[in-house]
């Protein structure tokens, strides 16, 4: 009897520890699972946020990416308030793709185009990449055709 | 779909058709007919553009989703949009997501696509005034 204890204390042991060798192989899909979960979590915050205000300190809580700051802060002189919306979120490591919907109003000048006051809603492809809970780099291609033809610059043919 | 099939798919994609002739036959093989749209697109790129190359900048993969950002680059020798050739080259910033799935041959295509150029220096780049 106890000889067949011991022996099934070792397979125990040999078995844990075959397992514990593979932990790293197997956590690894899961953690990739969960950054690129939190990746998504924080976009959608992140709009939130700024859909309620983009003051510095609100805008500085998200992002250390100072040519972002900047614009966020160009969108919000020519649409102040403007509301940003994630469609559709594709995530891979530490970037987030996020084709996004920019509406807002505008009431700013926009180089030398007086403001219009008419409404606009156009597509932003947007990619983040995200390190130590915080946008550090960006990619932004909107579609800013759309947004010229809406304000009347650019007539629709 | 894994992300690593999906990875593998675009890369083959990629180098099949950019910088080359893109006949329909070939398209068939990477675009599923759920994607007609696509194929028009190509099918008008490829007049336009003749072997247009589509340089890859960064790919997302996410299961059977991909984010593909390109430099769209090629030189207007057809009518493309009512714009006869003009002879120009163009380099234009692009994104592109796709889906992928595997159709009842079990042989991955692309479903669906979203994309976005930036047309503004398209037109720019062809000489058309704003």
């Amino acid at each position: 009897m106890v000889h067949r204890k011991f022996l099934i204390g070792i397979l125990f042991c040999v078995v844990l520890s075959l397992v514990s060798a593979c932990q790293p192989i197997v956590a690894q899909p899961a953690q990739a699972i969960a950054t690129t979960a939190a990746n998504k979590e924080f976009v959608l915050r992140y709009f939130a946020a700024l859909n309620k205000d983009k003051s510095a300190a609100t805008v500085d809580a998200y992002m250390t990416d100072e040519v972002l700051k900047g614009h966020i802060n160009f969108f919000e002189a020519v649409f102040p308030g403007y509301q940003l919306k994630a469609e559709e979120m594709i995530a891979e490591g530490d970037q987030v793709f996020v084709r996004t919907t920019f509406t807002g109003t505008h009431k700013g000048n926009l180089g030398d185009i007086a403001p219009t006051n008419k409404p606009v809603t156009f597509s932003i492809a947007l990619t983040y990449r995200i390190e130590n809970g915080k946008i550090v780099d960006h990619w932004m291609l909107a579609d800013q055709l759309t947004m010229m033809q809406q304000i009347g610059v650019i007539p629709v043919d | 779909m894994t992300t690593a099939e999906s990875r593998a798919f675009i890369q083959r994609y990629a180098e099949a058709l950019s910088g080359k002739a893109k006949p329909a036959a070939l398209v068939n093989q990477y675009v599923a007919d759920s994607d007609e749209a696509l194929k028009q697109h190509i099918a008008d790129g490829e007049a336009a553009f003749p072997r247009y190359e589509m340089i890859g900048e960064d790919l997302i993969v996410d299961g059977d989703k991909v984010v593909l950002r390109f430099s769209w680059r090629g030189t207007h020798q057809g009518n493309f949009m009512g714009i006869p050739a003009t002879g120009r080259k163009i380099n234009v910033p692009g994104i592109i997501i796709y889906r992928l799935a595997a159709d009842e041959n079990h042989e991955t295509k692309i479903v669906e696509h979203w994309m976005q150029i930036d047309s503004m220096a398209l037109m720019q780049q062809l000489g058309v005034s704003a």
